[in-house]
């Protein structure tokens, strides 16, 4: 355990944690101290002065010192007052004085309810305004689809800046002008480039940078109802709070995850769920006929008949979902069989993620906070700031962990920020970043390698190599030799990849490499990002072999009488020539999903499906962690979880049956059990902070009867305000969901949540650890099949992007004007030999489907690599060849 | 090198009355680079010793004992490399303008200072951060920087010693911060020029994260002289506990302001009467800042007091840069405040509450009762702001210095303060437009 130190405030002796700051024990301890600039992943600053307390040098010291508890090391025994006279005063002038280019507009300010500044306020006991002047008036900023910029509300925290240009990297937003003119923003009008962005919505203290989405359909903290949910917009499964007033799903904040997410959320995360709100939802099952060419409305019970009566005819094959929960998708595999069950990504995904699960229990699969905490790192064939973005954030400050220690000689703590960075300058963990083209963490890495597929494979044999034999350097390249030297020297390496390559070669090169670094550093890991939000939950539940591709054929072989297709889009994996045709020998097509795909257009029978707004569900991330997420919405309309539509013929009525099932049958879910066992209470969860006022009012216009709120009967928690608030919940053991939501006396903002950091979670809400207990029946296939390292030819290789990969995300309409023009990109060199200029198309052929993108030249691709966007690259498979590339060149 | 005799003007004996300065011969010819050739033929540890024996206080106005300051540095073959020595030469404080006579009259005797200390502690490179605004002296240390390198007094085994180092010259953007030295050093890296948080203090982990010192022009001036004349010679130079002579200034309404190289502890009173020649006629001594803008007003009865450290600081106010600024009786003293925290307010980089929102506060005061718009209770407010300017509640000490010419009118002119309010105007009879 961490060492404990003894500080007496105001007379009161605390044990609190050795190394810490004050402030940080005063929060811990839940003591209202106020502060702004200090940010517990971000550290102290020192800058807003608000958190002064008097320090005594000892107990014959009447007369004491104001220090900045935020920049003051707990010490044992040391004496401070919070309560003294001097201390009170200097608080309240601090944010008098904070407040003097304020403009007070908190009813018409987005951040009013849920503001850092407004809780400070009170807690400072400031409430006469003496100040004579003026106010400093700034010009707000465009800062593209997710932020809104209101200058004149800065009470200059700094918190911003220290965020977006510290902690993300981001070099397009700074502080400007001095004084109290201070100036946070660009250099000019322009959308902030930084992946991580919105968090500032959050960092942000006060209303300067509130989220812009959320203003489309603004309601106020009080009037949300919230729930726990994870993000389902990649495969590192974000803890979030999602709002919903009315139906609509207004915001997603992030939630406090030790071990996940932490503090920050990506942009793809926070604004990609306007897909639930979108107009393509399904309402109503719907069902073709074709003899009178029109579309049929069924009831619910009737839908389901229809289904059961098909079933019964045999001869159905099942697709299952990459963005559904583990239930739906278990309840589905249970009623089709294994041998009908085909998992709803790539064969060649589907056999990165066969070889990972195998491989999973010999490997240390990392958390985020671990990934942090790690001293060297290799990252091997993908951006994962694109493909599961919030990894690339740990990553990048996994690199200032040398940095750190560095500090730490001068006996200067993490938290003491500006010193650190100060004394760290580029100081870096060695981080190593092996693509096709330049990834967005370039600026930390101590060497970019930029080399098509097959040599990065064996630059990925020869680091194996040194790894067992580590003095055999002159058979190496001075890159394989750098990259051994620092992952055998550190404490604590770590490799990380991703499926998104698609190229089980390097992935399965990636396991060796780890399971050998295993065998000689047991603090060594691996982290692995996969497709989609439970890929992972598919790689568990399904065979090698089971994938579209072996679906395609099946369809080829033999059309089934009766294809269920479950929340996948099969037109994002194959083009309309080779889907058209297939689905056109299939006799019913059932679809359940909650948009109007185009799969759901060919449908015969359409069951509209929840979003995950609207179900609880089981979610596995990338390193094996199943967490809950709970439901912020009832389901209207005709909407049914998938699990409830099939629950005829699967034989489980509940997510707790099919659990069980799960649980009994495959033994990588046997943890699942944990969540059953935790038997339920009496009592149940409110939904609603305490002081909702819009649940009468909101529909008045239409009916003024007050309905029942509408009943949960999967949880415990409640679709009102009934039932215990949020704040208290963490005070009842017997809960098994995590808080509903962040509100409590005097710290209404999201920010109250900096209090917590201390608790100990003990139940499951952290999620659980499926590859958690090692084994050692390591009996996969790894070997590596020499002759893909030989092709010289040309590699047609994804490109991922943040914003155009993820189905659901797209729906977003903030998300999508961010999406970038479809290109080929390559280098000027790989034009050249191509004869293609910049803009001129170039053509492609895979998979039965040929296309033409335009070239894009880039630098930073290296030569030999043709980059085409994820989604397009699906469509032509990673057996894709270019045609002619040259039309023109006059 | 002739033997030279013990001089009583160290610091200004180079100085000419003409408007030129020397060139490196003519340098040389006086006795010029005698400190340093001594030094290289001294070990540095005892070269160190030397300036701590010497009791040289640094002259950028926190007077911090340089000897002590400097054995901070790691030393050794497993010390960071490389080391830094910058000369602090951005002289922005009002009412001061001494480092600009040295750097314009006598570049080669800064040079020479900062070649000393990089020996001392075998540092590796050596800045000097001057104000952009002092083209005369930009131009003629760049001159001299080329004459030493010419000379192999700079650069690689200076005067076969095998001691490397290089110096070079950074014209600052024009900020007061950037005279705090770890603003300086984040101006110096390129970065926004705000202070940096204490510990690390410079002298281990300062520009780039390697050890630095920071000091004043007029302190690295009084290095070769130390070396070469010892350390009893310069304690011997001082009229009261502190050693050395320092370059005093006056200005304001006195016969003939300007600067002199005098002892330390020089009383107040033989600065104006004497040296700035009294006040000018039908002008009476009201009050004067004794060390440039940033420092508590004295008055008539601490006339006798020495310009020393420690005597200064136990009637409450600071030595500071030495430059004394007079107020005379004809001059509204609120004004003159005003004038001052205006500037520290417009000068503070932005970083901490009390200077950023807590100066521009004060001054919206002030001016409402310069205006005649001020109320009793503005007394009480400008008040509570001094305090919560106060030394150690700030980042680094812009502030506490800005409102030392505040809370002492408060306490010295408190009566012109209460006639401001009661009268609804400013007494002084050409009122705001009273400049000279």
């Amino acid at each position: 355990m961490t060492d404990k130190v003894t500080i007496h405030i105001d007379g009161v002796a605390h044990e609190v944690q050795a190394g810490i700051n004050l402030l940080q024990a005063c929060l811990n301890l839940q003591i209202d101290m106020p502060y702004f600039c200090w940010h517990p992943a971000m550290g102290s600053a020192g800058s807003c002065r608000q958190c002064a307390v008097m320090h005594y040098q000892n107990a014959e010291d009447t007369r004491g010192r104001l220090v900045m508890s935020c920049m003051t090391p707990v010490m044992d025994g040391m004496i401070v007052s919070m309560a003294n006279e001097k201390a009170v005063g200097f608080r309240a002038t601090a944010i008098e004085a904070i407040m003097t280019n304020h403009p007070h507009d908190c009813p018409v300010c987005e951040e009013g309810g849920d503001c850092h500044l407004q809780d400070m306020t009170l807690i400072s006991g400031h409430i006469k305004r003496q100040y004579p002047g003026t106010k400093r008036t700034h010009l707000n900023q465009q800062l593209g689809p997710f932020l809104n910029h209101e200058m004149n509300r800065c009470i200059g925290c700094y918190r911003c800046v220290r965020f977006y240009k510290d902690y993300c990297g981001g070099d397009d937003f700074n502080v400007f002008s001095s004084r109290n003119r201070i100036y946070f923003g660009r250099a000019e009008s322009g959308t902030l480039e930084n992946e991580f962005a919105g968090n500032l919505a959050e960092v942000c203290p006060t209303g300067v940078f509130t989220d812009k989405p959320f203003s489309l359909k603004f309601s106020r903290k009080w009037d949300l109802a919230t729930s726990p949910t994870v993000c389902t917009n990649c495969s590192v499964g974000c803890n979030t709070y999602t709002a919903e007033r009315g139906g609509v799903l207004r915001k997603i904040n992030n939630r406090h995850n030790a071990d996940v997410n932490a503090h920050f959320l990506c942009d793809r995360g926070r604004y990609g769920y306007e897909h639930v709100n979108h107009n393509d939802r399904l309402e109503k099952p719907w069902k073709r006929n074709n003899e009178q060419q029109k579309v049929e409305v069924l009831n619910a019970s009737s839908a389901a008949k229809q289904v059961t009566d098909w079933f019964s005819q045999g001869d159905t094959v099942a697709v299952g979902s990459a963005r559904s929960a583990l239930e739906n998708n278990a309840a589905l595999l249970k009623l089709a069989g294994k041998g009908n069950f085909y998992a709803g990504v790539t064969d060649v995904e589907l056999e990165q993620l066969n070889l990972l699960t195998q491989a999973a229990h010999n490997l240390s699969l990392l958390s985020l906070t671990n990934i942090e905490k790690c001293d060297a790192l290799l990252m091997v064939g993908e951006d994962v700031t694109h493909t599961a973005p919030r990894l690339a954030l740990a990553i990048r400050q996994m690199t200032r962990n040398a940095g750190l220690d560095k500090a730490a000689k001068f006996g200067i703590k993490p938290w003491q920020d500006e010193a650190v960075r100060n004394i760290a300058q580029d100081t870096r963990s060695p981080f190593y970043a092996l693509n096709t083209h330049a990834t967005r963490l370039a600026d930390v890495a101590k060497q970019n390698i930029y080399l098509p597929p097959a040599r990065q494979l064996s630059l990925l044999l020869e680091v194996e190599a040194l790894l067992s034999f580590p003095d055999d350097k002159d058979i190496a390249s001075k890159e394989a030799v750098a990259i051994a030297e620092d992952l055998l020297a550190a404490k604590k390496p770590a490799l990380v990849t991703g499926t998104n390559g698609a190229n089980p070669q390097i992935l399965a090169a990636c396991i060796r490499i780890s399971t050998l670094l295993a065998q000689k550093n047991e603090n060594s890991g691996f982290y692995c990002a996969t497709g989609q939000a439970n890929t992972m939950a598919l790689g568990i539940l399904s065979d090698s072999n089971q994938g579209l591709d072996a679906l395609i054929k099946r369809l080829e072989d033999k059309a089934p009488k009766t294809l269920i297709v479950m929340e996948t889009d099969l037109y994002r994996y194959f083009s309309d020539d080779v889907l058209d045709t297939l689905l056109d020998k299939v006799t019913n097509i059932v679809v359940l999903d909650q948009l109007l795909t185009r799969t759901a257009q060919m449908a015969d029978l359409v069951l509209p499906t929840t979003s995950y707004a609207e179900s609880h569900g089981c979610w596995i991330n990338a390193e094996g962690r199943l967490q809950q997420s709970f439901a912020t919405m009832a389901a209207i309309k005709a909407r049914l979880p998938a699990v409830q539509w099939l629950q005829s013929l699967s034989g489980c009525h509940t997510n707790e049956q099919v659990l069980a099932w799960c649980a009994q049958t495959y033994s990588e879910l046997a943890p699942v059990q944990q969540l059953l066992e935790t038997s339920g209470s009496d009592f149940v969860i409110a939904r609603q902070p305490l002081r909702s006022t819009g649940r009468t009012a909101i529909n008045a216009g239409i009916d003024v009867k007050e309905y029942p709120p509408a009943q949960d009967l999967g949880s415990q928690l409640e679709f009102s305000m009934e039932g215990v608030p949020a704040f208290r919940q963490h005070q009842l053991k017997e809960f098994t969901s995590p808080p509903t939501g962040v509100w409590s006396p005097k710290w209404n903002s999201s920010q109250g949540i900096n209090k917590q950091l201390e608790s100990n979670d003990s139940s499951n809400n952290n999620g659980i650890l499926l590859f958690a207990n090692k084994t050692t029946d390591a009996s996969s296939n790894l070997e590596t099949d020499k002759s893909a390292i030989s092709s010289d030819g040309l590699s047609i290789c994804p490109n991922h992007h943040i914003y155009a990969d993820d189905e659901l995300a797209t729906y977003s309409t903030s998300i999508q004007q961010l999406i970038p023009t479809a290109t080929a990109t390559m280098c000027q060199a790989q034009a050249d030999s191509l004869g293609v200029k910049n803009g001129e198309p170039v053509a492609f052929k895979g998979k039965g489907h040929s296309l033409e993108l335009p070239c894009a030249i880039m630098p930073d691709v290296c030569e030999g690599v043709v980059l085409v966007p994820m989604q397009q690259f699906r469509q032509l498979g990673n057996k894709a060849t270019l045609t002619t590339a040259v039309r023109s060149a006059s | 090198m002739s033997e030279q005799q013990a001089p009583s003007n160290p610091l200004t004996r180079f100085i000419t009355d003409d408007e030129n300065c020397w060139t490196l011969e003519q340098y040389q010819t006086h006795g010029g680079y005698d400190g340093l050739k001594k030094a290289l033929t001294m070990t540095s540890p005892d070269v160190l010793e030397t300036i701590k024996q010497s009791g040289l206080r640094g002259r950028g106005g926190a007077g911090f004992p340089t000897g002590l300051k400097w054995s901070f540095v790691p030393q050794g073959d497993d010390a960071p490399s490389p080391k830094y020595m910058i000369v602090n030469a951005d002289e922005m404080e009002p009412g001061a303008f001494k480092d600009r006579w040295l750097l314009e009259k006598s570049p080669h005797q800064i040079l020479e200072g900062l070649i000393v200390g990089g020996f001392t502690l075998q540092a590796d490179i050596g800045y000097v951060f001057i104000r952009g605004d002092y083209y005369l002296a930009i131009e003629r240390i760049e001159k001299a920087i080329q004459e030493c390198y010419d000379a192999g007094l700079l650069g690689k085994n200076i005067q076969g010693s095998g001691f490397d180092y290089d110096i070079h010259i950074h014209t600052s953007a024009g900020r007061y911060i950037c005279g705090e030295e770890t603003a300086l050093i984040n101006s110096l890296e390129g970065k926004r020029a705000n202070p940096r948080a204490k510990p690390p203090f410079p002298q281990v982990a300062g520009l780039w994260g390697k050890p630095t010192i920071v000091n004043n022009v007029e302190t690295f001036c009084n290095l070769p002289h130390i070396i070469n004349f010892g350390p009893d010679w310069f304690k011997g130079l001082g009229r009261c506990k502190d050693a050395g002579t320092k370059i005093f200034g006056v200005s304001g309404r006195v016969k003939t302001p300007g600067l002199w190289e005098l002892p330390m502890g020089t009383p107040i009173r033989e600065l104006i009467e004497v040296h700035g020649g009294g006040m000018c006629d039908g002008y009476k001594l009201k009050g004067y800042l004794p060390g440039g803008g940033s420092t508590d007003f004295l008055t008539e009865e601490h006339l006798d007091t020495p310009m020393d450290y420690d005597e200064i600081g136990k009637v409450r106010s600071r030595m500071g840069t030495g430059t004394i600024i007079v107020l005379d009786d004809k001059y509204c003293p609120i004004e003159m405040v005003i004038n001052l925290v205006k500037f520290f307010a417009q000068e503070s980089c932005g970083w901490c509450t009390p200077c950023r929102e807590g100066l521009p506060w004060g001054v919206e005061i002030l001016e409402k009762i310069e205006q005649g718009r001020g109320e009793m209770c503005d007394i009480e407010q400008l008040e509570a702001l001094t305090r919560f300017a106060a030394p150690g509640n700030t980042f680094c000490a812009l502030a506490p210095g800005a409102v030392e010419p505040l809370q002492s009118a408060l306490n010295y002119y408190r009566d012109d303060f209460i006639k401001h309010i009661e009268q609804g105007c400013c007494p002084y009879e050409a009122g705001e437009h009273n400049h000279d």
